[in-house]
């Protein structure tokens, strides 16, 4: 699965970032990425008194001498972290023409945020939710793993039921071990949910949502059909609906970013006709989710 | 102000339906959403399960119903009439042949009837029309009916052409029998009308010619004629062909014989010019020919009906007589010499034998008459009587085909006979009141009876004698019974019995079986078209076939071209169409239709 943009120049600039590190690693694996753990390490933590049975060559002999007390010198471990990307392939992201269809625009986010991760030997977990369910795809470990990964979501249809919270809960009873990253437009009540259960984690909510949402076509006489549910709404599609339409989708804009705010989620809002290339290198950059 | 086509005004249900349209919801556009999340509360106020709803005062509604209007109004084709002011219109429309010519769609009769249509809107409802039909013979169609009313419409409606000339001298007698206050005649015509010597126009009246056929040359190609002459069991075929047109024609021309392909021949042919084509040993066996033209172009030959022309093979045709008589040099004397005859004797005493076992045309008495009628026709002379009387001054009714070309004045006769009874007798000579010739008409069979015998009269001696035998002859058994009968479509033709028959039918070209007879005698019949007939005469113990031909090629009526109509002093005005209309309203209304559906669109993109 490729897409606009996607070249060796842009895979040479994805292996130089890294998904940025908000809290310590709490794998129980020894990685890359400095934990709370302390232990044998070059990051110095701070001291404690020596007991028996402690090392004798983590003494610090230069605090000893100077005090003539007998301290132990603490380190903080490095630590394997996991990415977790949470892909909502719901029917509402079945919506959009051509490269900013929503679905696909998700599907390709999520590949080059495995790229990031996987070029950084972080092993990525992947969590297709919908219908109030999560289902794993295999995990990935390295780059080559990566193909696969990839054929996998290039096969995926969106489509189904959102239920976002409780898909989110079912993603979450694997605990994760690192980032976790939410790519869902949130068009559900349980968005707040979602966020609610997430927030225990250093996780991050993608919102991508395509051009027709921002600016809806004005018509006559229409009827609004779901593409989720298949529900219709009849009404008439003229500057006064469109501009009520846009005046509640600010206000609920406003509402996502704040409670991501509130519950120290990163939330950054995708629009799907944004290229994807701008939307890694520079956006995602300055909003602090990747780092060079 | 008057409609050409009222028909239209159907078109004025229009209006209520675009009403509807406006009344009926818009059909709603779908349109996908990603979710309806957002959507509820911006478009719940609209949601409606009603399909109707109130109508809008709004410009572009009105707009449409005025232009729906005018266009209503200019497919009714509103005109203000003024050329037609007389009260009372005599239309003559022209149904001769020429008029079936298809150089207008779909002919021109059918255009003339149009013309007579727009006439009959054009005039006011006070004002009448007499319409009548100009064929062979005038028929009259309508009889001053109002103009407006439907009454033309309902008489063109079953208007058809013919075939032959138009009797234009027979029509203006009608027209001005039906119509004496009628100052304005219409002659609606293709201008191939010939008016004979003599023709007589009220001086009271106005003839107005108007030329339906179009203004361009129009060819017609015409097979004139077909000849066949038979030579032992040979026979060969000459059929000519005449090209009209004011251009050469290129075509084909077939022979057909009894259906079936025997010959055809590429012809070429320069303007005006006339060709002969031949075909020699065809055998002489064949019933029938028709030659038929083929691959020749539509523009260049508008008629149709003169394309074929048929002929029949000579009949050999020989009338059987049987003389009973015991000896009678005069009688077996005039048989012998007459043509197509074919005669024997038998005496009194075996006649009934011989005739039994072998039917004959005629049966000849001489003195005596039979108890049982022979089945031939029946001719006496001299009957046996009881009560005779002597002849004086001799009278004949000389209109009477018998006694064509006979000379009565010096017979004598010194005794005849008195029937026993006068009754279904007609007497074609008489003296006295008593008949001396005298024949009938029973069933099919003619009788004929001399009441005097030969050898009472010196009638044998005269030069009456054989001429009146041989009409005699003609009469009872018809030399014409076995030939081909050759007529125009639409003449008047009449059987004649073949002894014996006691059913007469024919069938048309396309097969349709039809009675002449019984009952007796036969109908007049009139073939409708050009065509090949068959009439079939059946009895008990014969069968007698005879063809009726009608050609349908006139040279007054193939000739296409108009021509000036000249009736002595008579002013005839001519022109190429009917000005009916002053003021003819419609492209006014189209230049309307055109500004008002511009403002509507100007609307409606104001609007958006």
């Amino acid at each position: 699965m490729t897409f606009p943009g996607w070249n060796p120049e842009f895979q040479a600039v994805l292996g130089r970032l890294a998904i940025a590190a908000r809290r310590r690693a709490a794998s129980p694996y020894s990685g890359e990425v400095p934990s709370s753990v302390t232990g044998r390490a070059i990051e110095f933590a701070d001291y404690r008194p020596y007991v028996s049975g402690d090392e004798p060559r983590l003494l610090d002999w230069r605090v000893y001498a100077r005090t003539g007390k007998a301290y132990v010198r603490r380190q903080l471990e490095d630590r394997e972290r996991m990415l977790t990307l949470m892909l909502d392939v719901s029917g509402s992201h079945d919506f959009g023409a051509g490269d900013a269809h929503k679905g696909l625009y998700a599907r390709r986010l999520a590949v080059a945020l495995a790229w990031i991760s996987a070029s950084r030997h972080e092993p990525v977990r992947v969590w297709l939710l919908r219908n109030g369910e999560a289902r794993a795809l295999a995990p990935v470990f390295t780059l080559n793993d990566l193909p696969r990964l990839i054929a996998e979501l290039a096969a995926v249809r969106e489509g189904g039921d959102t239920r976002l919270g409780q898909s989110v809960r079912a993603a979450l009873r694997t605990r994760p071990r690192g980032p976790v990253v939410l790519i869902s437009d949130l068009l559900h009540d349980s968005w707040k949910e979602a966020c609610l259960t997430l927030a225990r984690y250093e996780c991050a909510l993608l919102q991508p949502l395509a051009p027709d949402e921002f600016e809806p076509v004005l018509d006559e006489e229409v009827e609004l059909e779901d593409v989720e549910s298949g529900e219709r709404l009849p009404g008439r599609l003229g500057p006064v609906e469109v501009e009520a339409y846009q005046t509640r989708l600010t206000s609920f804009l406003g509402e996502v970013s704040a409670e991501a705010r509130r519950l120290s989620l990163l939330h950054l809002l995708v629009r799907t006709d944004a290229p994807l290339v701008d939307l890694v290198i520079n956006q995602m950059t300055r909003a602090g989710l990747l780092t060079a | 102000m008057n409609l050409e086509a009222p028909a239209a005004l159907w078109l004025g249900l229009t209006l209520p339906v675009i009403l509807a349209l406006w009344l009926l919801r818009p059909r709603r556009v779908r349109h996908r959403v990603s979710s309806l999340f957002l959507w509820r509360t911006s478009l719940a106020e609209r949601k409606s399960a009603q399909p109707w709803q109130k109508l809008r005062n709004d410009p572009l509604l009105w707009l449409q119903l005025l232009v729906a209007l005018l266009l209503i109004t200019a497919a009714a084709r509103p005109f203000i009439p003024s050329k037609i002011e007389a009260k009372h219109t005599v239309i003559l429309l022209d149904a001769s042949g020429s008029m079936r010519a298809t150089d207008l769609s779909p002919d021109r009769f059918a255009a003339g009837k149009e013309q007579v249509r727009k006439i009959a809107r054009a005039v006011g409802r006070d004002q009448k029309i007499t319409l009548i039909r100009v064929g062979d013979s005038p028929e009259l169609l309508a009889a001053a009916a109002p103009g407006a009313a439907g009454a033309i419409d309902r008489a063109l409606s079953r208007a058809e052409p013919g075939y032959a000339s138009a009797n234009l001298p027979a029509a203006f007698a009608l027209a001005e029998g039906l119509a004496a206050d009628a100052t304005e005649w219409l002659l609606v015509t293709d201008g191939g009308l010939e008016a004979p010597a003599g023709t007589r126009l009220p001086a009271r009246v106005t003839l107005k010619e108007y030329l339906g056929a179009p203004a361009r040359p129009v060819g017609n190609v015409a097979v004139t004629g077909l000849r066949v002459r038979v030579e032992g069991e040979r026979a060969s075929v000459q059929a000519s062909v005449r090209n009209f047109s004011t251009t050469a024609i290129k075509g084909r021309l077939i022979l057909m014989a009894e259906g079936n392909v025997a010959g055809a021949q590429d012809l070429e042919l320069e303007p005006g010019a006339e060709k002969q084509l031949s075909w020699t040993r065809l055998p002489a066996a064949t019933r029938w020919l028709e030659a038929r033209l083929a691959d020749v172009t539509q523009s260049a030959n508008a008629l149709a009906h003169d394309d074929r022309a048929w002929a029949a093979m000579p009949a050999q045709s020989e009338r059987r007589v049987l003389l009973v008589s015991d000896g009678n040099t005069f009688l077996e004397r005039v048989l012998s010499v007459l043509s197509g005859v074919r005669a024997g004797r038998v005496a009194k005493n075996a006649w009934a034998a011989v005739e039994a076992s072998d039917p004959y045309d005629i049966v000849l008495f001489d003195g005596a008459w039979p108890e049982q009628p022979p089945r031939g026709n029946l001719l006496i002379i001299g009957p046996p009587s009881t009560e005779s009387f002597s002849p004086g001054r001799v009278q004949s009714s000389p209109a009477h085909p018998l006694v064509r070309h006979v000379d009565w004045s010096d017979v004598n006769i010194a005794r005849a006979a008195r029937l026993p009874s006068l009754s279904g007798w007609e007497s074609v000579i008489q003296s006295a009141g008593q008949p001396l010739l005298a024949v009938r008409e029973q069933g099919g069979r003619r009788d004929a009876v001399f009441t005097f015998r030969l050898d009472n009269s010196d009638l044998t001696l005269r030069p009456a004698f054989p001429v009146l035998m041989n009409n005699l002859l003609d009469w009872l058994a018809p030399r014409s019974v076995g030939e081909a009968l050759a007529v125009s479509p639409g003449d008047a033709v009449r059987v004649d019995a073949v002894p014996l028959a006691d059913s007469i039918t024919v069938t048309d070209p396309s097969g349709t079986l039809q009675s002449l007879a019984p009952p007796w005698p036969s109908a007049v019949y009139r073939p409708p078209a050009p065509g090949l007939y068959r009439i079939v005469q059946k009895g008990p113990t014969v069968r007698h076939e005879q063809l009726l031909i009608a050609s349908g090629y006139l040279a007054s009526e193939a000739a296409l071209e108009p021509r000036p109509l000249a009736i002595n002093d008579a002013k005839v005005e001519r022109a190429r169409s009917i000005g009916l209309a002053a003021l003819t309203i419609w492209p006014l209304i189209a230049a309307l239709i055109i500004a008002f559906a511009l403002a509507e669109w100007w609307v409606d993109a104001r609007g958006r």
